[in-house]
C-alpha cells in the first residue's frame, strides 16, 4: 500500500551553526521525504536561524521527521502544517522575452499579486513576484504565454501564526 | 584568571575534569600535539587498541559496564573512518561516548590535503552531534558541552573533530561553569497529565506487563522498576539491551522477548491487555510483525525521547520524562494490585516452554554458556558479539544486576564483543570480565588480543566455535532450503595464535572438561583464549521468523510441540 502523499510546509527555529541544514537535510532524506523547497537565513536573534522546508510525503513519515528534527541539539523547535496556519509567502524572480510594450496586458495581474519590475533591458523584463505559494504556480502559468526565459523561485518562508 | 595554554592541553583538562580515568586510542600524525601532552598526565590512562574501531567499542564497553562516558581518540581520516562503526553502534544503543579525532591544519580543510576526511559530514547521521573545532578558545565550551550532550537525555555518542593548529593554538578561556543549550532539555520534567492516564489504565488492567528496555539502564531506575513490579504485582519481561534491569532470578522476570525470546514472554506480551513499556524502542527484533503486536493492549510507553512515541507501535499513552523521575512518580501513585490469575496462565506457559539445556551427550553452546552461568554465579560482566552465541547468552545467563550485560543490540556488530569487554575490563579491575564470542566475531577484532597481554587484563574469552557464521547457517538452513552460502568460517589454529601473542589458551570440546575448563579460565590470572568446540549446526529456538507475529513462535524442538499458537 502506497503512503498518501500530502504537501507540508515545515519551519524551524535553529541554533545558527555548521552543520545544522546537513542534519535537518538528514533525516529528512533518510526518511525518503520529498524536498520541494529549502530557505534558511538568520532570524531576529543573532546566532539562530529561522528555515523553512517545502516537503511532500505521508503524514506519519513527516510526523516521525519532525520529531527527529525536533531532537536535533542544533534545533531549538520544529512545527509543521498542511497550509492555512502559517503566513506563507514565495519570491520569484521571472524573466520575460518580450520587449516590456508587449506587456501591457499583465499590469492587472500585478496589481491583485504583489508583481512588479524588477529589471528591464531592450530585450527582456525581469518580473518580481512575491505571492502565497498557492498563487504562484498559477501565476507562472499566466506568464508563459509571455514567453518564460528564466525563472528563480526562493521557495516558501512562513511564519506560523501561533508565536512561536 | 586562567592561564594561557594550549589547545591539547586544553583536551586533557576536559577529561580530568569530567573524571575521566581511561580512554582508548591510536596516534597519528594531526594528534601528535595531544599525543605529546598526554604525557604529562599520567592520572588519564590511554590504551593503544590496534584498530580505531576497537577504541570505540572499548570505549563504548567501558560506558556499558560503568554508566559513564566512554572516550575515544583517533586521527584524521582513516583514523576517524575507523571509528564510524563503533559510533554508529554506540547511537544505536544509546550509549554515552565521546569521540574526539584530529583533522588537518584548518587552513588545509577543503583541500584533500593528505589524511584530511570530512567526518563532521560523515558522522552527522551517527552521532547526537558534533563538532568541528578550529580555535582553542571554542575547545572549553566544545569540550564541556560535549560531555554533556553525551550523558543527558537520550545517551548517545558525540564527536569532537579538532584541527592540528586548534591543538597548538593557546588561549586563556576559562571552562563553563554550567552548559545551558537553548532547546536542548538535559532533563525532561515528567507529564503529569499522561502519569494519571497511565494509573487509571493499570488500575483497570487484568493482564499487565511491562516490558523493560536499556532506558531503565541508562537512567539508573531499575530500583523504582523493581519496587513497582513489587508493589503492582507485574510480570516483567526485558528487551534484549534491558537485560539486567530486572533481576532475572526474581521470581517477576520472564526473561528477554521477541525473536529469539522465551515463549512465555513473548506469548505473555501477546496476551495481555496492558503494556508498560519502559525505555524501550520497540525494535522489529522485539516486536515482530508491528501490526499482530499486543493485540488487546492498551501501550503506555514511558521514554524520555519523544520522537520513539508511536514511532513503531501506537502509545495509547505516552509518558514524557526522565525515567526515573516518571518511574518515581508511577510508583508512588500507582495501586496496589496482585494479579493470580494472569500469573498461573504465565507460570503454565512457562512450565509448558521452557528454555531448553538440551542432553550432555555431545557439547552444545547453550552447554557452554549455561556452565558459565553456573560457574560465575550470574556474577561477570559479560560481553557478545551478535549471533547465536548472543541469543544463547541473553536466554541462558541469569543476569542479575544492570551495567553487568554488553551487547551490540540495535547495530549488531560482529567483532564488538571483545574489545567491548576490554573497556569493560579496563572500568571494573577486580570483577570478572567474559566475552562470549562466536569464530566469526571474534576474526573481525582478534588483534586485540596483544592490547590485553600488554596490560595483562584480566578479560576472558569464551569463544564459542562452531565452524559456521552461525545465526546466518541457521536462517539459510530454515529459509533458504539448506543452500549454504558462504557461511562455512576457516579458524586459524587458535592454540598457536594464543601463543603468538603470549595468551593462555585453553580448548575444550567435551561436557565432561567443560567445567574444569571455565574453572581453570577463572583462576588463571590475565587474558585467557577458552576455545569451546561445539556442534556445528545447532539452531536457536524459541524463534519468530522475520515478518511474522509474535503470535507464530517456533518452539524448541525439544519443547514437544512445534508451534504453539498464542
Amino acid at each position: 500500500m502506497n503512503p498518501e502523499v500530502h504537501h507540508y510546509t515545515l519551519v524551524a527555529y535553529v541554533h545558527d551553526e555548521d552543520g545544522t541544514l546537513n542534519r535537518m537535510l538528514s533525516v529528512l532524506r533518510r526518511n525518503r521525504v520529498t524536498l520541494d523547497s529549502f530557505s534558511a537565513a538568520s532570524a531576529e536573534e543573532p546566532g539562530y536561524a529561522r528555515l523553512t522546508a517545502s516537503i511532500r510525503g505521508d503524514e506519519a513519515i513527516i510526523t516521525r521527521c519532525v520529531r527527529q528534527i525536533e531532537k536535533l541539539v542544533c534545533v531549538v523547535w520544529c512545527t509543521f502544517s498542511g497550509g492555512g496556519k502559517n503566513v506563507a509567502r514565495e519570491l520569484a524572480l521571472v524573466e520575460l522575452k518580450q520587449s516590456p510594450s508587449d506587456l501591457f496586458p499583465i499590469f492587472p495581474i500585478s496589481e491583485i499579486h504583489h508583481v512588479r519590475v524588477a529589471q528591464e533591458t531592450t530585450e527582456s523584463i525581469t518580473l518580481e513576484i512575491a505571492a502565497h505559494p498557492y498563487h504562484m504556480d498559477e501565476l507562472l502559468s499566466k506568464l508563459e504565454g509571455y514567453g518564460i526565459r528564466r525563472v528563480a523561485r526562493t521557495g516558501v518562508i512562513a511564519l506560523p501564526l501561533e508565536n512561536a | 584568571m586562567t592561564t594561557k595554554r594550549t589547545g591539547a592541553k586544553i583536551v586533557m583538562e576536559a577529561l580530568v575534569r569530567q573524571g575521566v580515568n581511561t580512554i582508548f586510542g591510536y596516534p597519528g600524525g594531526v594528534v601528535l600535539p595531544l599525543y605529546d601532552e598526554m604525557l604529562n598526565w599520567p592520572q588519564v590512562k590511554h590504551v593503544l587498541v590496534r584498530h580505531e574501531q576497537c577504541a570505540a567499542h572499548a570505549a563504548d564497553g567501558y560506558a556499558r559496564s560503568t554508566g559513564k562516558v566512554g572516550v575515544c581518540l583517533a586521527t584524521s581520516g582513516p583514523g576517524a573512518t575507523n571509528l564510524v562503526t563503533g559510533i554508529a553502534n554506540a547511537l544505536l544503543d544509546s550509549v554515552p561516548m565521546v569521540a574526539i579525532t584530529g583533522n588537518v591544519n584548518s587552513w588545509a580543510l577543503g583541500t584533500d590535503a593528505f589524511q584530511e576526511t570530512d567526518v563532521q559530514g560523515i558522522t552527522i547521521p551517527i552521532t547526537k552531534h558534533n563538532y568541528v573545532v578550529t580555535e582553542a578558545d571554542d575547545l572549553p565550551g566544545v569540550l564541556e558541552e560535549a560531555f554533556f550532550l553525551a550523558s543527558t537525555g537520550r545517551k548517545g555518542p558525540v564527536l569532537v573533530d579538532i584541527t592540528k593548529d586548534a591543538f597548538l593554538k593557546t588561549s586563556d578561556i576559562p571552562f563553563p561553569e554550567r552548559v545551558e543549550r537553548r532547546g536542548y532539555t538535559a532533563q525532561v520534567p515528567v507529564d503529569l497529565l499522561a502519569l494519571g492516564e497511565a494509573e487509571q489504565a493499570l488500575a483497570a488492567a487484568e493482564r499487565p506487563v511491562v516490558i523493560a528496555g536499556a532506558g531503565v539502564l541508562w537512567s539508573n531506575s531499575s530500583q523504582e522498576l523493581i519496587a513497582l513490579a513489587d508493589k503492582c504485582d507485574l510480570p516483567v519481561i526485558n528487551s534484549l539491551l534491558g537485560l539486567g534491569v530486572f533481576p532475572r532470578n526474581d521470581p517477576r522476570s520472564l526473561g528477554m522477548m521477541g525473536m529469539h525470546g522465551e515463549q512465555a514472554a513473548t506469548t505473555a506480551v501477546q496476551n495481555a491487555d496492558l503494556v508498560l513499556a519502559i525505555g524501550i524502542r520497540f525494535d522489529d527484533r522485539l516486536t515482530g510483525k508491528t501490526s499482530g503486536f499486543a493485540p488487546n493492549a492498551t501501550v503506555v510507553h514511558f521514554d524520555t525521547d519523544a520522537s520513539e512515541f508511536s514511532k513503531c507501535i501506537a502509545a495509547h499513552i505516552p509518558v514524557r520524562g526522565d525515567l526515573a523521575q516518571s518511574l518515581g512518580a508511577f510508583l508512588k501513585r500507582a495501586p496496589q494490585k496482585s494479579h493470580g490469575s494472569w500469573w498461573s496462565q504465565i507460570r503454565q506457559w512457562q512450565a509448558e516452554f521452557p528454555i531448553v539445556v538440551p542432553p550432555k551427550d555431545r557439547l552444545l553452546a547453550r552447554h557452554v554458556i549455561a556452565e558459565l552461568d553456573r560457574a560465575t554465579q550470574s556474577e561477570a560482566i559479560i560481553s557478545t558479539d551478535v549471533g547465536q552465541h548472543q541469543m544463547w547468552t541473553a536466554q541462558l545467563y541469569q543476569f542479575k544486576r544492570p551495567y553487568q550485560w554488553l551487547s551490540s543490540g540495535g547495530l549488531g556488530t560482529m567483532g564488538f564483543g571483545f574489545p567491548a569487554a576490554i573497556g569493560a575490563a579496563f572500568a571494573n579491575p577486580g570483577k570478572e570480565v567474559w566475552a562470549v564470542v562466536g569464530d566469526g566475531g571474534f576474526q573481525m577484532t582478534m588483534q586485540e588480543l596483544i592490547t590485553a597481554v600488554e596490560h595483562n587484563l584480566d578479560v576472558k574469552i569464551c569463544l564459542v566455535n562452531n565452524g559456521y557464521l552461525g545465526m546466518v547457517r541457521q536462517w539459510q538452513e530454515m529459509f533458504y532450503d539448506n543452500r549454504y552460502s558462504h557461511v562455512v568460517m576457516g579458524s586459524p589454529d587458535y592454540g598457536k595464535l594464543a601463543e603468538a601473542y603470549g595468551v593462555h589458551y585453553i580448548q575444550c570440546s567435551t561436557n565432561d572438561a567443560l567445567a574444569d575448563t571455565i574453572e581453570a579460565a577463572r583462576r588463571a590470572p590475565g587474558p585467557v583464549l577458552c576455545e569451546f568446540i561445539v556442534e556445528m549446526e545447532e539452531n536457536v529456538f524459541p524463534m519468530v521468523a522475520a515478518g511474522a507475529t509474535n503470535d507464530h513462535i517456533l518452539a524448541d524442538p525439544l519443547n514437544r510441540k512445534s508451534e504453539v499458537p498464542a
